[in-house]
């Protein structure tokens, strides 16, 4: 059980700590959700045509550079509204995968990954990957708060007269944010689908959202976001354990997540509003 | 929410553009027939009074969903519920066809509206409660309603609503007391675009000549200078995302009196529709007509170039893909500028 929700962090943890890098830059990337699915099809689709785990990591990776890219495009340089512009490629993602898969595949739905070709790294990779989740979360906060890097990324989003003061490009630091972070998300869709062993249209079912609704329960701490992650992923593992015992439509219980997250949003809202009222 | 910039229309014009290229490229490239391609996605919406009796309609749809989108944005707030919204108004809507079918017509098209209605404005209010009473951030809370709605409707018309006789999910069609008259058949046109044109005017006159729309407006402008200067924002919060609900939920509503029943999808796309159109138009609501035609033009200018050159591919998320990515731009040149 412990490992089960652990194991279905890993993408939560993940993709949260991309988004705390562009929110700290001061560039919040709402298109985590895209980027995920992105990478989520790109790894699935390079290991079903025979490609290798490797490669299909830096496809996925690849994916979410370009998507950044986009974003930072449209944001930094045309002066696009960030939220409006992560939004399109939130709607952008899914669409191309399915022209994509179309074209090569000659269909738009599940695309299977051939079981032996996950085998060895499912019962070894993927175990340690989702330890070292923590340690690497700690990491990524020494990284942001207390690194020359870290530094850059945090005046970028405060004070970016300061960055230009020194000769630094705050365009650029908030450029590197938006790439780090779709580049994560899009990596986090490459291990979702490597758990699932395949790549289902819809599959990353609100993951980059609740990202974002992590950053901020979690209070921009690694510790939080954390335990933020691994309370969304316990709900995930109620609602499948729940799926095979009782008489409630499957389908409803993809609204969990998205429910349980306004629900602790609502709750932590009101938290802090009397905290502030005493 | 950042509030948005000054409207260049150049730059909608552009982002259309950029779409309709888009689409245009990927069909030409893809079947293999750009020409023929090039000439239904133009042309296509008027070839035949039946495309364009529907491109009318489709118009009148999403003028109430743009409008929707618009009055939240003018207020200062933003909508992302607006899928949900549209889904829950049609699903009211339907329920009420499905559980008093036989109620006279004069009564039944208002009571199904007024349902639908309802749903939708309920929905919006509950995202501006939540934003009022504890700061809960009404655009992330709007898309999570939106999101669980999803499934809840999929449900819905699979169990509880869902036509015994019918091996799709969906609920039995609506009886004719509850359809809307066909103004142009074969074509969907119906009053629908009587709806979006009083909706249009309404929401115009509303916020350039009354002390409520002026209100609006200025805390769309800012917030703060607003409630300093004694107007309750926070009302006005909760009165605007209800509005825009509403509307979104009439854009859904109409959907199902004009298709006839309430099928799985049948009201999809309307919640990104109305915030393309409504950020192509600036949110002004004398504009947003414009800007629906245009896009509707788009949508269904595509799709009939997929009919007819065999390419089997729904490009809908693709267009609004590209408008949302180069609406708000302010200058399309890759130099770099500033922020």
């Amino acid at each position: 059980m412990i490992e089960a929700i652990a194991a279905s962090a890993v993408p939560l943890i993940l993709a949260a700590i991309g988004g705390l890098i562009s929110e700290q830059a001061g560039v919040l990337n709402i298109s985590l959700e895209g980027c995920i699915t992105s990478g989520a099809f790109t790894a699935a689709l390079v290991l079903n045509t025979g490609g290798s785990i490797p490669l299909a990591l830096t496809a996925a990776s690849a994916s979410g550079i370009l998507f950044g890219l986009l974003l930072a495009a449209a944001h930094i340089r045309m002066g696009a509204n960030l939220f409006i512009a992560g939004l399109g490629i939130n709607l952008l993602s899914p669409s191309l995968a399915g022209l994509i898969s179309n074209r090569v595949l000659g269909h738009k739905g599940t695309i299977r990954i051939p079981a032996d070709m996950l085998h060895g790294f499912n019962r070894i990779g993927l175990p340690i990957i989702t330890w070292l989740m923590i340690p690497l979360a700690g990491t990524a906060a020494l990284i942001i708060y207390r690194s020359r890097f870290g530094r850059r990324i945090r005046s970028a989003g405060s004070s970016p007269a300061f960055l230009e003061e020194r000769g630094i490009s705050s365009a650029g630091v908030k450029t590197m944010a938006l790439v780090i972070s779709s580049t994560a998300a899009a990596l986090s869709g490459a291990f979702l689908a490597f758990r699932i062993e395949a790549f289902v249209p819809g599959m990353s079912s609100g993951r980059g959202w609740i990202a974002l609704v992590i950053i901020w329960l979690g209070f921009r701490r690694y510790y939080g976001i954390l335990i933020a992650a691994y309370f969304f992923s316990l709900i995930e593992i109620i609602s499948g354990r729940v799926q095979g015992i009782s008489s409630i439509p499957s389908t409803l219980l993809l609204a969990l997540p998205y429910t349980a997250a306004l629900v602790a949003l609502t709750l932590a809202a009101v938290g802090r509003k009397m905290k502030l009222d005493k | 929410m950042m509030p948005l910039k000054r409207k260049s229309y150049s730059v909608s014009f552009t982002a259309l553009a950029a779409a309709f290229l888009l689409a245009l490229l990927t069909i030409a490239i893809l079947s293999g027939n750009p020409w023929k391609a090039m000439g239904y996605m133009l042309a296509g919406p008027f070839l035949s009074p039946m495309a364009l009796g529907n491109l009318l309609e489709s118009t009148a749809r999403l003028t109430l969903a743009g409008i929707a989108a618009s009055l939240a944005f003018r207020a200062g707030l933003f909508n992302l519920g607006g899928e949900g919204q549209a889904l829950a108004g049609g699903l009211a809507a339907a329920a009420v066809a499905l559980y008093f079918p036989e109620i006279p017509r004069v009564l039944a098209l208002p009571a199904a509206l007024a349902a639908g209605l309802l749903a939708g404005s309920l929905i919006g209010a509950f995202s501006g409660f939540l934003r009022v009473m504890w700061g809960v951030d009404e655009l992330i809370s709007s898309f999570l309603i939106a999101a669980s709605m999803g499934p809840v409707g999929h449900v819905l018309l699979n169990n509880v609503m869902k036509d015994p006789e019918s091996y799709l999910i969906a609920a039995p069609p609506l009886t004719d007391n509850y359809r809307l008259a066909a103004l142009w058949p074969p074509s969907r046109l119906t009053a629908v675009l009587l709806w979006a044109l009083i909706v249009t005017v309404g929401s115009f006159l509303f916020l350039k000549f009354t002390r409520r729309g002026y209100e609006w407006r200025l805390r769309g402008a800012n917030e703060r200078f607003a409630r300093y200067g004694g107007i309750k924002t926070g009302s006005i919060a909760i009165a605007s995302l209800s509005v825009s609900g509403a509307l979104y939920a009439a854009a859904g509503t109409a959907a199902l009196m004009d298709g006839g029943q309430a099928v799985q999808g049948f009201t999809a796309g309307l919640g990104w529709d109305g915030l393309a159109i409504a950020l192509i138009a600036g949110s002004r609501p004398e504009l947003i007509p414009l800007a629906a035609i245009s896009y509707s033009w788009l949508l269904q200018g595509t799709r009939a170039a997929m009919m007819h050159t065999g390419f089997p591919f729904a490009l809908s998320g693709m267009v609004q893909a590209t408008v949302f990515l180069f609406v708000t731009a302010r200058r399309f040149s890759l130099k770099r500028g500033r922020i």
